[in-house]
């Protein structure tokens, strides 16, 4: 059974229409990413999903569960994490408050006190910056707090919106180690990516979007000729 | 000495500057939204604390704690009557300010009819042994208010940067979907934040009670005006801004009025207010709920 | 015998035919005496604050309108007395725009009030060019009334006629010389800022008194420590304040606080309100002496039966508004029975003014003897009142 499933999602703003008919499914354990031009309809995807737009059709259930109009504080209980595109951390916040920020719904115990510590681990540069306001760390550095943030849930699925966006290719490279190791937790992960070509690569499965509408849905879209063309240069790098 | 007698005449005034200042800060910085009818707020807090005295047999302590709760529950009521629903339907700056004011004459007037018009005091109990020191003196309500008013703002300092729900009050100041992400429910956020806001008021209103022995419906609507002006110095939504803007309202009002004459006391906080505004347009500090950093 | 029966029923027709007419005659009759009184009603305007800072004072005033209406209501040939009252909330362009009210759309034929010197400032001149009467019961603040004659009047003493014999009186009765005093005005207050700024220091100078600072604040203050402490410095030997009941109060108890103990002297803005004990508290105001219009210890019959019946009616004892109110509200009827006005025409309204301008030695219930002057205020001889235990006394 599906962890994520979208049906039939439409959501119009105003007489815009940014998504119409988009239904998308998720496995456990699996790593999925929607490639589109920029306005394709990406974005609201993932926002539609943690109830951050309205939506005007369709169903989306999370877990066996409907969770389409839920609030999104409700959602992201159940164990969705989005790491936003942008301005994900909290930056008047210290990076420390932000990470104890990402248990709010847990109790601050020995299990999360762990995490904590692990997070701290895997991304080596947040450590010496704890008590720094999140607004101060490089670009690369403040993706690195918003994940670890979102893993602080224990998020059962992860949505990444442009993680390597602005980012030096070598920060890039480092996200998208860390995608394959957040998967590596038994975490599901859809990555919402321009860069179709690293996102491709990654992914078990993939969704090209273009106008709202989801066109293409297959395993291996690296080599599909019309990904190739649209969306990686025309030709395989 | 008589510039010290008038620092500590200023501290005394300022102190509960500063926390009703405070409130407005934690409701501006979690919502953006101007709270007029804080001021009235404070007003029925010393009127709660005025009843405890009366029907309760209250001691300054336990009046104190009767205002807290009481106005804990009415800046939650006004949370869900005044501004929740103009929220919800995005009336933008203005309808919220409409109703909070609204709510703030209501407030008057039901005060008015039960209290009468004119100003009424705790009961002589109350009065305040005075301590001279050499020229100087200080009351026993005076140190009582110093005690308090510091003592809240440490609590409140504890508060936003030391326990879960204080992190998720700043969270939702700054951005509401980012805390919606984290599992935080904005709406309950704002309900505890009209609370402890509204609490922090009523006491305010309680001390000024208490060391002006002067409490009437219409006490809260300069309260209103100081508040707001306390927060522009401090800056926009800073908690601790508030703290020290008060504090230097307080002084700068006291001097004023001790060395010029009282009829330049509001022109001279505004002056101030332009001259904070002009040097520093982001207030002495800079806005958002912060931990101190 | 015929003939008779026709004559007789000729007679029983015209006796019905006349009983007819007595019958439409007296309805007629009926119905015009049903009417009539409404034509011939009164109306006076009255303007005082109900709401705001000053509703206290207002509270007062309109105990005394009560009581007044429910005796002395009816005007006998003139009808009925009729009040149109309106609330100024104390603030001076609210005052203006209701005299408007009063005279343009309601055809009042006088107007009673407003209570604070601020108000009658601005609504006078607004009376004076409609050629209404206006008499304010209260407003003590000297030349209100003479900067805008003919119309305009007042049945209270103003502060120039009553500061020069309370000074006096004050200074008499210390047992230890007053050379040097500090006063505290109110300066938002008109009556108490020009007292406390020109009246008081102009009669303390007459009396070889140095004036070491004037200190002012505003009317709604309640924190006086500022005030109090730059005059603890000053080394003065008396205290003199112009201001009303509440901030006089609050300043008492703060000067007595910080541990200045010399006397005071309070000027007639205090207006006798007990309140002003209260809030300086019994220990604070002891001593404290004052001037007012109203004695409310006097032994006049009239004043003994007020007291009685507007503490029956109010449930509170009447204060100097009270007994002001209740005065004007006499003269003004006084003006309308003898003048025999009945309604408000151009030609009632100049014999409404005519009588306050004239009246002299009219035995009011509680200032006795009343007289208005030729700058259209009243004399009254002020009463010295001292605080004594909790309460006002008579001083002699």
């Amino acid at each position: 059974m599906a962890l994520l499933a979208v049906d039939n999602l439409g959501v119009r703003y105003g007489n815009l229409t940014a998504l119409d008919g988009v239904s998308l499914s998720v496995a456990p354990d699996e790593i999925v990413t929607v490639v589109g031009a920029n306005g394709a309809g990406k974005s609201t995807l993932m926002r539609a999903v943690l109830g951050l737009v309205q939506i005007n059709s369709g169903t989306i259930s999370f877990d066996g569960q409907d969770i389409t109009r839920l609030p999104t504080f409700k959602i992201a209980r159940k164990g969705i994490a989005l790491v936003p595109e942008g301005r994900g951390p909290l930056r008047q916040l210290s990076v420390r408050e932000n990470l104890v920020l990402g248990a709010f719904s847990r109790a601050w115990d020995a299990a999360t006190k762990a995490d904590f510590e692990a997070v701290l681990d895997r991304f080596p540069a947040l450590r010496p910056r704890l008590a720094q306001t999140a607004g101060t760390l490089s670009g690369g550095e403040q993706q690195m707090l918003v994940i670890g943030r979102a893993l602080m849930s224990r998020p059962k699925l992860m949505l990444l919106d442009e993680p390597s966006l602005g980012l030096a290719p070598l920060i890039v490279a480092q996200v998208f180690a860390t995608i394959e190791a957040v998967r590596g937790m038994g975490v599901a992960v859809v990555v919402v990516e321009q860069n179709a070509h690293a996102a491709l690569k990654l992914a078990d499965r993939a969704y090209v979007i273009e106008n709202g509408r989801i066109v293409l849905e297959g395993s291996n879209l690296l080599g599909d000729k019309r990904v190739q063309e649209a969306y990686l240069g025309g030709s395989v790098a | 000495m008589v510039l010290l007698q008038q620092i500590i005449n200023g501290v005394m005034l300022g102190s509960t500057y500063a926390l009703v200042a405070i409130g407005y800060s934690l409701i501006f910085g979690v919502l953006r939204l101007l709270h007029f009818a804080h001021g009235e707020v404070f007003m029925v807090g010393a009127f709660i604390a005025l009843c405890s005295v009366w029907f309760l047999n209250a001691g300054p302590v336990l009046a104190v704690v009767c205002a807290a709760v009481g106005c804990a529950v009415l800046g939650v009521v006004i949370e869900f009557v005044a501004f929740r629903p103009v929220r919800r339907r995005s009336g933008g700056m203005l309808a919220p300010i409409v109703s909070s004011l609204g709510v703030g004459l209501l407030l008057q007037e039901v005060a008015t009819n039960i209290f009468g018009a004119d100003q009424t005091r705790f009961p002589p109990q109350f009065e305040a042994t005075v301590y001279h020191f050499g020229s100087l003196f200080v009351t026993s309500t005076q140190l009582f208010i110093l005690a308090t008013s510091f003592g809240l703002m440490l609590l409140v300092h504890l508060f936003i940067s030391k326990t879960k729900y204080g992190l998720a009050m700043r969270a939702v100041a700054e951005n509401v979907d980012v805390a919606g992400l984290l599992g935080i429910n904005s709406n309950a956020v704002v309900v505890l934040t009209f609370a402890v806001a509204s609490a922090l008021g009523g006491i305010a209103g309680v001390l000024v009670g208490f060391a002006f022995s002067a409490i009437s419906p219409f006490m809260g609507i300069s309260m209103t005006i100081k508040g707001l002006v306390v927060m522009l110095i401090g800056g926009l939504g800073n908690v601790y801004g508030a703290m020290i803007g008060g504090l230097v309202l307080g002084i700068a009002e006291v001097l004023t009025v001790g060395y010029l004459a009282s009829s330049y006391r509001d022109a001279f906080s505004f002056a101030l207010l332009i001259l904070v505004l002009l040097v520093r347009p982001q207030g002495l500090f800079a806005g958002g709920l912060r931990a101190g950093h | 015998m015929r003939n008779v029966l026709v004559g007789l029923s000729m007679l029983a027709g015209l006796a019905s035919q006349s009983l007819m007419s007595l019958a439409l005659i007296s309805l007629a009759l009926i119905s015009l005496a049903l009417i009539s009184p409404a034509l011939a009603d009164v109306q006076i305007g009255i303007l005082m604050p109900k709401t705001g800072f000053g509703a206290g004072f207002g509270a007062e005033e309109q105990g005394s309108i009560d009581l007044f209406m429910s005796k002395y209501a009816d005007l006998g040939p003139a009808g009925k007395l009729k009040l149109t009252i309106y609330d100024t909330r104390g603030e001076p362009a609210q005052a203006i725009s209701l005299t408007r009210k009063l005279i343009d759309t309601d055809n009042v034929l006088a107007i009673l009030g407003p209570y604070f010197s601020g108000e009658s400032e601005a609504a006078f001149p607004v009376a004076n060019r409609a050629a209404t009467p206006i008499v304010t019961p209260s407003s003590a603040k000297p030349g209100i009334a003479a900067a805008n004659r003919p119309w305009t009047f007042r049945n209270a003493s103003t502060t120039d006629k009553t500061d020069a014999a309370l000074v006096v009186h004050w200074l008499k009765r210390q047992s230890s010389p007053v050379r040097k005093v500090v006063i505290f005005y109110d300066g938002k207050d008109a009556v108490s800022s020009s007292d406390g700024k020109a009246v008081m220091p102009a009669v303390l100078k007459a009396n070889n008194i140095e004036v070491l600072d004037s200190i002012s604040f505003q009317t709604g203050d309640v924190d006086f420590s500022a005030q109090v402490t730059r005059a603890k410095a000053l080394g003065a030997d008396g205290i003199v304040m112009t201001a009303l009941f509440t901030e006089a109060g609050h300043l008492t108890r703060e000067l007595r606080r910080q541990g200045m103990q010399q006397p005071i002297l309070a000027g007639v803005e205090l207006s006798l309100d007990h309140k002003f004990i209260e809030t300086a508290g019994d220990a604070a105001a002891e001593g404290v002496l004052t001037g007012a219009d109203f004695n409310r210890d006097s032994p006049r019959p009239s004043v003994v039966a007020f007291i009685k019946e507007y503490q029956e009616r109010v449930g509170q004892l009447p204060g100097n508004s009270s007994a002001l109110m209740y005065d004007a509200l006499f003269l003004m009827r006084h003006c309308i029975m003898t003048t025999g006005v009945a309604g408000s025409s151009a030609a009632d309204k100049a014999k409404i003014r005519d009588c306050w301008a004239g009246l002299k030695d009219v035995d009011a219930p509680i200032a006795g003897p009343s007289s208005i002057d030729e700058n259209g205020d009243a004399r009254h001889a002020p009463n010295f009142l001292i605080v004594k235990s909790g309460k006002f006394v008579v001083d002699r």
